[in-house]
Order: C-alpha cells, then sequence, then structure tokens
C-alpha cells in the first residue's frame, strides 16, 4: 500500500514554474472556461440553427391550413352575403320596436282615461312626450282628467301650461305637457 | 538561391514561433484571445441573425394563429348562418317586405296614398327628403349635407306628411301606418281639431314625420 502510493506521487515531468503561478493558474482555468464557452456556443448555434428549420416547417404547414380555410370561407360567400342583408334588415325593425312611437296604445290609453265632457282640440306626440290641448266641462272633469293622465304608464312628468276657467260654461280650458321616461 | 534563402528564413519563423507557442503563458494567452474571438464571431454572425429569423418567424406564427382562430370562427359562425337561414327560410321575406332593397319615393307615396284612401282621407302634402339616385356626391354645398346618407346598408327615408279627415279615420289610419308590412317608424304625431259648421263635419288634421326604411348596397 506504501508502495503504491510512493509510487503514484513521483512525477518525473519538468516543474514549470509558470505554471504554479497566480497568473499561470488564472490562464488556465480561463483557457478552460474558454474551451467550455466554445463548444456551449456552437451547440447554440447548432440548436438556433435547427430550431429554425421547426419554426419554418411550423409556418408553411399554418399556412396551408389557412389556404384550406379561406376555401371554405370563399365557398359560403353567399352565405355571408346573404346573412349580412338580413341582419340589416332586422335592424331597423328592433329599432323601432324599442324607439318607436306606439301611438295605437298611447292614444287608447289617452281615450281611456278622457272623462265624458272632455275633449282635446290638439295632441302633439313624440317619443319624448306629449302635448294636449283641450277644454273639459267642468272641473271635477278636468280633475279626473289629470288624475288619470298621473296613473297612464310611462309618464314622468306633468306641466300644467295654460289653464283657464270659464265663469259663463263652467267650463276649464286646459295645456297639459306630459314627459315620458 | 534566393528562394532557398527565403525558404530558411520561413522556417526559421516557424521554429520561432512554434519554441513561442510552446510557452504556456503565450500559448495560454492565445487560446483566451482565439476564445473570445471565436464566441464574438459565433454570436454576431451566426446566432443573433438565427435568432432574428426565429424572432421574426414566431411573430408570424402567433399573426397565423390568430388569423387561423378567426378564420375557425367565421367557419362556425358560416354554418350556424347557413343552418338560421335554412330553419328560417319561408320568414326570410317579411324582412324583404318590411325593408325593400332600393330606394323608391313611389313605393312610400303609394302606400300613403293607398292606406289614405282607404280610410277616406285627404292627403294634404308629403315631403321627401333629398337623395343621391345616382352616382358619388360630392361634398361641398349646404345642400349635400341635408341628402340622406345609407348607415349600415340601410337608408332611412324621413318623410313629413299631413293629412285630413274625419277623427276616428285619422286615428284608424295612424294605426294602419304602425302595423303595416312595410316597416314605418312614427317619430311624431301633432293632431289638430278642425271645427266644421255641424259636428259631423269636424274633421281632424295629422301631421307628423315618420321613417321608411330600405337596403342598400352602400355603406
Amino acid at each position: 500500500m506504501a508502495t503504491a502510493h510512493s509510487v503514484s506521487s513521483i512525477n518525473l515531468l519538468p516543474k514549470d514554474s509558470f505554471e504554479f503561478s497566480t497568473t499561470g493558474k488564472v490562464l488556465k482555468w480561463i483557457t478552460t472556461a474558454g474551451r467550455v464557452l466554445v463548444v456551449l456556443t456552437e451547440f447554440v448555434v447548432l440548436l438556433a440553427f435547427a430550431s429554425r428549420f421547426y419554426f419554418d416547417k411550423k409556418l408553411d404547414d399554418l399556412g396551408e391550413i389557412l389556404i384550406q380555410k379561406e376555401a371554405q370561407i370563399a365557398a359560403y360567400a353567399d352565405v355571408e352575403t346573404e346573412m349580412r342583408k338580413v341582419l340589416a334588415k332586422q335592424l331597423p325593425v328592433q329599432t323601432s320596436q324599442s324607439s318607436g312611437l306606439v301611438f295605437a296604445s298611447k292614444i287608447d290609453g289617452l281615450t281611456q282615461i278622457l272623462p265624458v265632457g272632455t275633449s282635446l282640440d290638439s295632441l302633439s306626440l313624440d317619443k319624448n312626450g306629449l302635448i294636449v290641448v283641450g277644454k273639459a266641462q267642468s272641473e271635477y272633469g278636468f280633475a279626473q282628467f289629470i288624475s288619470g293622465v298621473k296613473r297612464m304608464p310611462g309618464v314622468a312628468t306633468i306641466i300644467m301650461k295654460e289653464t283657464s276657467f270659464d265663469q259663463i260654461t263652467g267650463g276649464v280650458k286646459f295645456g297639459i305637457q306630459i314627459t315620458f321616461k | 538561391m534566393a528562394g532557398i534563402l527565403s525558404n530558411e528564413k520561413y522556417s526559421l519563423y516557424f521554429q520561432r514561433v512554434s519554441l513561442m507557442y510552446k510557452r504556456p503563458e503565450i500559448r495560454a494567452s492565445l487560446e483566451v484571445i482565439l476564445s473570445v474571438f471565436t464566441i464574438t464571431i459565433l454570436i454576431f454572425a451566426a446566432i443573433r441573425p438565427t435568432l432574428t429569423n426565429i424572432v421574426s418567424l414566431q411573430k408570424r406564427i402567433e399573426d397565423q394563429e390568430v388569423i387561423n382562430k378567426k378564420a375557425d370562427n367565421k367557419i362556425v359562425q358560416l354554418l350556424n348562418a347557413q343552418n338560421q337561414l335554412n330553419t328560417f327560410r319561408s320568414k326570410l321575406r317579411l324582412f324583404d317586405e318590411a325593408v325593400p332593397d332600393n330606394f323608391s319615393y313611389i313605393d312610400s307615396s303609394l302606400r300613403l296614398e293607398y292606406v289614405a284612401k282607404k280610410n277616406n282621407l285627404i292627403l294634404d302634402s308629403l315631403v321627401f327628403p333629398g337623395i343621391s339616385l345616382l352616382g358619388e356626391v360630392k361634398t361641398g354645398g349646404e345642400w349635400t349635407t341635408k341628402l340622406i346618407k345609407p348607415s349600415a346598408n340601410v337608408l332611412s327615408n324621413q318623410l313629413t306628411f299631413s293629412v285630413r279627415g274625419k277623427p276616428e279615420d285619422v286615428i284608424i289610419f295612424l294605426k294602419d301606418i304602425e302595423n303595416m308590412d312595410r316597416l314605418v317608424l312614427l317619430n311624431s304625431v301633432s293632431l289638430t281639431k278642425q271645427i266644421g259648421l255641424t259636428r259631423a263635419e269636424d274633421s281632424l288634421n295629422a301631421t307628423g314625420q315618420m321613417t321608411f326604411y330600405f337596403y342598400t348596397d352602400k355603406q
């Protein structure tokens, strides 16, 4: 055992002072690190080249898929045109349902609340509100009409404009502005 | 003679260089310099352009994938559209009746005249807005701003009307207008009572604004 140890420690190579100096050690380490770095860089270069082929292939495949899909979409061009036309025509229909004047229901509602002996001389209706000018045979009839207007659905504000009481006939001439919600 | 001398000279230089290269400090320094040089060359001549290419390829792939997804969605939507069109094919004519193709003054006026006549009313006036019937209109004059312009392939023709007749007939006329197969939107109505000599001769004047819709290929 002792003989083996002594044999392994024998070094017949001439000792170089530079190899054991600090500069020598640092340079040796830098050289080794440099070799490793060169190999790694070459590896990265190879990897970069290989990955480029991979991405090229992927892009080509996607391009082919897109060409097929474009052809499919082109085949449905008539369906698209027809659907767009239907949707364009549907839009004003939807708008009219939501923002229409709904004259029939408003005039029917007004007729229902109009007491006997009360008549309207003029009526202006738009989507924001209603202006009515008329006359009632009595104050009671006018009060009934006002209370009916208050109960009308969708009414936000009621403004009484010129109102006059006729002593001779006992009637009331009125002007009312109604605003809808 | 000169060639032999030159060969000897170069051989001497070579021997000197190889002796210098055998010196460990020179050998190590040279290897370090060569390593740095090789890495620099590889980075700038091979890795950098390849990475730039890869980045641009990846960007193109991402763009293509987005387009691919949009194409998938579009195909699904087109299939749904075809199914819906097939399902509601018999009812699609209602849209064509409500919003006919191409603008026509006559279409709107005839409709109104017909409904007015049906209800024994006198159609006093119909006022149509301006519209470009052929070709592109160059904007410039004040009048061009008053022309109707299509929005989302639909032309909204707002016209002003004035009718008169028996009060109950006027009310029915306005209700009929709202319930026509043609889509007509009543924007505003103003009713004014006209007192006659007898109560039976009382009449009602109706003025207002309504909108007819037409489909157009122009945007």
